[in-house]
């Protein structure tokens, strides 16, 4: 059983003009557990797209997704809720931190759902292995590209998720930055996490365990 | 961490639009009390008038009631009720009756439910020939009042205990007597216990004694010549009802009016009575209007800021929700469902509505209780349950405001949100 099972995804969305844009076909990706896996396409070729529905945070127009086997999209909304918040863990491209929290209360914030009471030794421990233990008091505004991202990535792998979705992790990094938020996500898949991310840039491409390239709307990987 | 942090800290990261929502609840709360109770205090003073006014009336009908009392016993009584075999004419020319009424006649009127009729003296009237003073005088039996069912009243005439008299003027000058001497009458021993003053009438020449002795004397035993009476100013200036009353308690009876004065008295007292209560019916009816003016003009200013505050709290949900739509997908993403989400929108409106409708509330009171008079009888009650019902309604109007907004924002799937961006 793969850990993130992707299988006929399609999706159409409407275009600024009322007519549909469809954006993947019956797009395809079967992964397991550990490594990086890129996706590569061309801007507006739907690599995001396809991320946001491997990450359940999209509906598809059809087509399934199964994560640890179990299709977040027939669940209830507490239960799609429960699955975002164990299973997964997303970055992105702009952080999207809270603006009014600090960077503790940031990284805190993926355990508002689930309410384990270690956490706070688990953020500081997180906080500290990336460099953030002097910033958690500060605020998103107060931080560097770099830290937000790092904050980001920290409250992402809070809750120890079975598969982080990272859409363009690097996208707004300079290339030091880039390369330190890659060597974490090197870290956590060698720790047997899948990582799932979309990108445009070469050196995160070279990096990563496989690419999948997206192309007429398709991505194509062997589902067993 | 827990919902309640994210709530308090994102009120502190904007206070200023917590501080205009929570001014936009203030503003409207504080007028929707301050006009209420405004109309309130007016609505008591408006009955506080009335009843000093109506007391007012009162005491000036209790005034001329006494006034009428007096005036009346200064004119003597307005009534004669008389055996109606009698021939009037004659009995004022003889000063002496042929038909009589009995005492128990008398009585039974005093008894019966007659509601005409006030103050009834039995009287034995008939001209005497004083042998003992060669002189012809008149005899006026009397007896103190037949109260009216026998409750007491002030009397309009003094008893004549008996054995005593009381001499007209012109008799008492004649044979020079005064207070305290003894006169015989009839062959019988009276004391003189009064001399009255100069009227100018037959009372002058007439001689008043008890009422049971003038009988003895008159050889009249049980009979009367009429009762004198004052009638009641429900009656002024009508004598038909009394005299048909009359006849239906004493039958055979007849009634005379023989003085227009009192009459004019209690028709005055009527006018006063009619008039105030008019007044009291202007009065009523002009802050009537004028209530309905200012409950019109309150329901429209009330209404149309409560409107503007609807409008400017959905206008600033609206931002917020837009504002943090963003905020939105990344907490749906970290595994918060859409009713927390809901939750964390709604609870930030419901404790902004309420410190705004209870600061608005308390300053909607003091407001009221600076501008208004008679607001000293305000309940207390009342004003808690105003201020918890302007309580409730800022919530409800609130959370509405905040719904809308938030209904869509956090339902839509966290994805589409995040990559219009």
């Amino acid at each position: 059983m793969s850990t993130l099972e992707a299988v006929g995804i399609s999706k159409t969305y409407s275009g600024p003009d009322g007519n549909p844009v469809e954006v993947l076909e019956k797009a395809e990706l079967c992964l397991e557990s550990g490594g990086i896996h890129a996706i590569v396409g061309a801007s507006g070729c739907g690599k995001s797209t396809f991320l946001m529905i491997c990450g359940a945070l999209l509906h598809p127009d059809s087509g399934s997704v199964r994560i640890g086997g179990q299709d977040p999209f027939i669940l209830d909304g507490k239960g799609q809720a429960m699955d975002r918040a164990g299973l997964l863990g997303y970055v992105f491209q702009d952080f999207h931190l809270i603006p009014y929290l600090t960077v503790e209360e940031n990284i805190l914030a993926s355990t508002l759902t689930l309410h384990s009471e270690d956490m706070g030794a688990k953020c500081l421990q997180i906080a500290g292995e990336l460099g953030l233990g002097h910033r958690l008091k500060h605020r998103p505004g107060q931080l560097s590209a770099g830290e937000q991202q790092r904050v980001a990535i920290a409250r992402a792998l809070l809750c120890s998720p079975k598969v982080l979705i990272a859409d363009e992790p690097t996208g707004s990094l300079d290339t030091d930055n880039g390369k330190a938020v890659m060597h974490i996500l090197r870290d956590y898949a060698d720790k047997g996490g899948l990582v799932l991310l979309a990108t445009h840039n070469p050196m995160v491409a070279e990096s990563a365990d496989a690419l999948y390239t997206v192309r007429d709307r398709r991505i194509t990987s062997q589902c067993s | 961490m827990k919902l309640s942090r994210l709530l308090i800290a994102e009120i502190r990261f904007r206070p200023m639009s917590s501080l205009v929502a929570c001014l936009a609840v203030w503003i409207a709360a504080a007028c929707v009390s301050g006009a209420l109770l405004t109309l309130k205090a007016y609505d008591l003073q408006t009955d506080a008038e009335v009843l000093a006014l109506q007391e007012r009336a009162q005491d000036r009908m209790a005034e001329l009631e006494n006034e009428a009392r007096i005036f009346a016993k200064s004119l003597g009584f307005n009534i004669f009720v008389y055996n109606s075999m009698q021939d009037l004419g004659k009995f004022y020319s003889t000063d002496t009756s042929d038909h009589f009424l009995t005492m128990e006649q008398a009585i039974s009127l005093a008894d019966a439910d007659f509601e005409f009729l006030n103050h009834h003296l039995p009287i034995l009237r008939e001209r005497y020939d004083w042998k003992e003073r060669a002189k012809s005088v008149i005899i006026g039996g009397i007896q103190g009042e037949i109260y009216i069912k026998q409750q007491w009243q002030e009397p309009m005439e003094v008893e004549l205990v008996s054995g005593e008299v009381h001499l007209g003027y012109s008799l008492a000058s004649e044979f020079n007597i005064d207070k305290g001497d003894s006169v015989q009458i009839g062959g019988r021993t009276f004391t003189v216990s009064q001399t009255r003053e100069r009227l100018g009438t037959k009372d002058d020449i007439t001689i008043f004694m008890n009422l049971g002795d003038a009988q003895d004397l008159l050889n009249r035993p049980g009979q009367i010549s009429g009762i004198l009476a004052l009638s009641c100013n429900c009656a002024a200036g009508e004598i038909d009802p009394i005299i048909k009353g009359v006849a239906e308690i004493i039958p055979g009876a007849s009634v005379v009016e023989f003085t227009i004065r009192a009459k004019a008295r209690a028709q005055a007292r009527k006018v006063i009575a009619e008039t105030a209560d008019k007044e009291l019916k202007d009065i009523r009816a002009s802050r009537a209007q004028l209530r309905k003016t200012l409950s019109g003009f309150s329901a429209i200013f009330s209404g149309f800021i409560t409107l503007v505050s609807v409008a400017l709290l959905l206008f600033l949900y609206g931002n917020n929700v837009r504002e943090r739509k963003n905020e939105v997908a990344i907490l749906r993403a970290l595994g918060i469902s859409i009713g927390s989400v809901h939750s964390l929108f709604m609870a930030k409106a419901l404790i902004l509505a309420f410190i705004g409708s209870i600061t608005g509330s308390v300053t909607g009171i003091i407001a009221a209780f600076t501008v208004s008079a008679n607001t000293g009888s305000f309940q207390l009650s009342n004003l808690l349950i105003l201020t918890l019902a302007i309580i409730l309604a800022a919530c409800f109007l609130s959370l509405f405001a905040c719904w809308l907004p938030t209904r869509n924002t956090a339902a839509r799937d966290p994805g589409l949100v995040l990559n219009e961006n």
